[in-house]
């Protein structure tokens, strides 16, 4: 302990409430309690190595969110997936993604409908283009090896789906985020709110399509030729066929994604169906 | 560009600049060499409060050590609000009050421990005799601090021994200040006592 003066150990003693005539008649008990020596510590590195090993076998049950996060099956799930889906799928998305961002912006006209806007037309068709290649022979180089996991055909589906689909989600976000930004007579939410639904639901189509055809080029093909009949019935309205996207269909077309996926997966899931697909 | 910034980032390893308080949320947050620096501060001034509460200086040692690992196992408990010295001494003072309750104390070793405080010392090595006095003169306080009842010792130790506030007092033994002060009224007066029964 560092020496203490007189002065300063009257000091306390005023503070700890004593009478100046029990300060000094104190003074002599409190400096002999502060100069009792100091020891010194025999064993710190031993005690930290100790208290550090005790804080790692803790860790495990009372870990953060994130830590127990990146430990959860379905994060490794993903983590692997991600090694295994094509490379292509992730450039190609951005690119065409950024093309959109780029042609909305030099085309851009106050008269223009939002819905016709060139990112709004291009965020789905990228989205269900990535969700198309997710399965099949041509993907699966190591189906084998898949198959002896004690992880489910359908999760490694599901994990696919996710990446790719959140992968496309993001950058839709982000391509709309930065069309805002550049013309902010664009708002955000209107302009995320035109090609989100279309995004879901021709991801969707595509994505089961492929899986029940175990066709990639069937899924592609009819999610653009339905694309393609949904741009031209805003173009003409005349057109006999439902305005899909209207707010009026907009529950019907959340629960035909939703209903679509889940079909896929249980159909994909199947060990067979994987079999027939190789 | 601070220490502490580049801590908090993961870039750096936690070191002197960071709070006590900052160490243990780290510590909270999985980064068990925090506990470094931690161990490092108050491993010594532990050691040295537990040491003249119960005047034995391997229990010190060794209640310091089963209270930086209690503190540990509850680390998820602690609040970084409130200081962390109040919380860690309050562990502490707990183990050490479960061994007022278990045994008789263990009398002093001071003389050994003065021989360690001379060999560190960079002054010049006091002749036998003034050892012999300085000896003599903390075994005395020795003995009448353990002469004190339990609660007045703590006290008197965490003020004039290990210099903590009133504040700290009250929030680590979890009683209003004013009872701090009575203690260390009554406490004193005990000790000049037993001071002047045993000079």
């Amino acid at each position: 302990m560092k020496p203490i003066s007189d002065d300063l150990l009257r000091v306390r003693l005023v503070e700890d409430g004593l009478s100046p005539a029990e300060v000094e008649a104190h003074l002599a008990s409190a400096r002999r309690v502060a100069q009792l020596p100091s020891v010194a510590p025999r064993a710190t590195a031993s005690l930290i190595a100790l208290a550090q090993a005790e804080a790692r076998s803790m860790i495990a049950p009372h870990s953060s969110i994130w830590d127990r996060l990146q430990t959860a099956h379905f994060y490794l799930l993903l983590r692997a997936q991600l090694r295994l889906i094509q490379q292509e799928v992730w450039a190609a998305s951005a690119l065409v993604m950024a093309l959109g961002v780029v042609v909305t912006l030099i085309t851009y006209s106050p008269t223009q409908s939002m819905e016709l806007m060139p990112f709004a037309l291009l965020a789905p068709l990228v989205a269900a283009g990535g969700v198309a290649y997710l399965y099949g022979p041509a993907l699966d180089p190591s189906l084998e090896i898949e198959l002896a996991t004690l992880t489910s055909p359908r999760q490694i589906l599901l994990a696919r789906l996710v990446l790719v689909f959140g992968f496309n989600l993001g950058l839709g976000l982000i391509g709309s985020a930065l069309v805002s930004l550049a013309n902010l007579d664009i708002p955000f939410w209107s302009l995320v709110s035109v090609w989100l639904a279309p995004m879901a639901f021709l991801s969707a189509l595509a994505f089961s399509l492929t899986v029940l055809a175990v066709d990639s080029l069937i899924g592609i093909t009819v999610s653009l030729v339905l694309w393609g009949g949904f741009i031209f019935k805003k173009l003409n309205t005349a057109l006999p066929i439902p305005d899909l996207f209207s707010a009026a269909w907009l529950p019907w077309v959340w629960g035909f994604a939703l209903g679509a996926v889940l079909l896929a997966l249980w159909v994909g899931g199947k060990e067979e169906h994987w079999l027939k697909a190789s | 560009m601070s220490a502490s910034w580049l801590e908090k980032l993961g870039f750096a390893s936690p070191g002197a600049s960071a709070t006590d308080e900052a160490l243990a949320r780290q510590v909270q947050a999985g980064r068990v060499e925090a506990l470094a620096p931690l161990v490092e501060r108050h491993q010594r001034p532990l050691v040295n409060f537990i040491y003249r509460m119960t005047g034995d200086r391997a229990l010190a040692e060794d209640l310091t050590q089963e209270a930086f690992l209690k503190a540990t196992r509850a680390i998820h408990q602690y609040q970084p609000s409130r200081p962390f010295k109040a919380w860690l001494y309050a562990i502490a003072t707990n183990l050490a009050r479960n061994y007022y309750g278990q045994a008789e104390y263990r009398h002093t070793d001071s003389a050994s421990d003065h021989e360690q405080a001379w060999e560190a010392s960079p002054e010049p090595q006091p002749t036998p005799e003034a050892r012999w006095v300085e000896v003599e003169t903390t075994q005395a306080v020795q003995r009448a601090l353990l002469g004190l009842p339990a609660h007045q010792r703590e006290t008197l130790v965490l003020r004039y021994h290990q210099h903590l506030s009133l504040a700290e007092i009250a929030v680590l033994l979890n009683i209003p200040e004013g009872t701090v002060k009575s203690r260390l009224s009554l406490g004193l007066k005990r000790l000049r006592e037993l001071l002047e029964q045993d000079p």
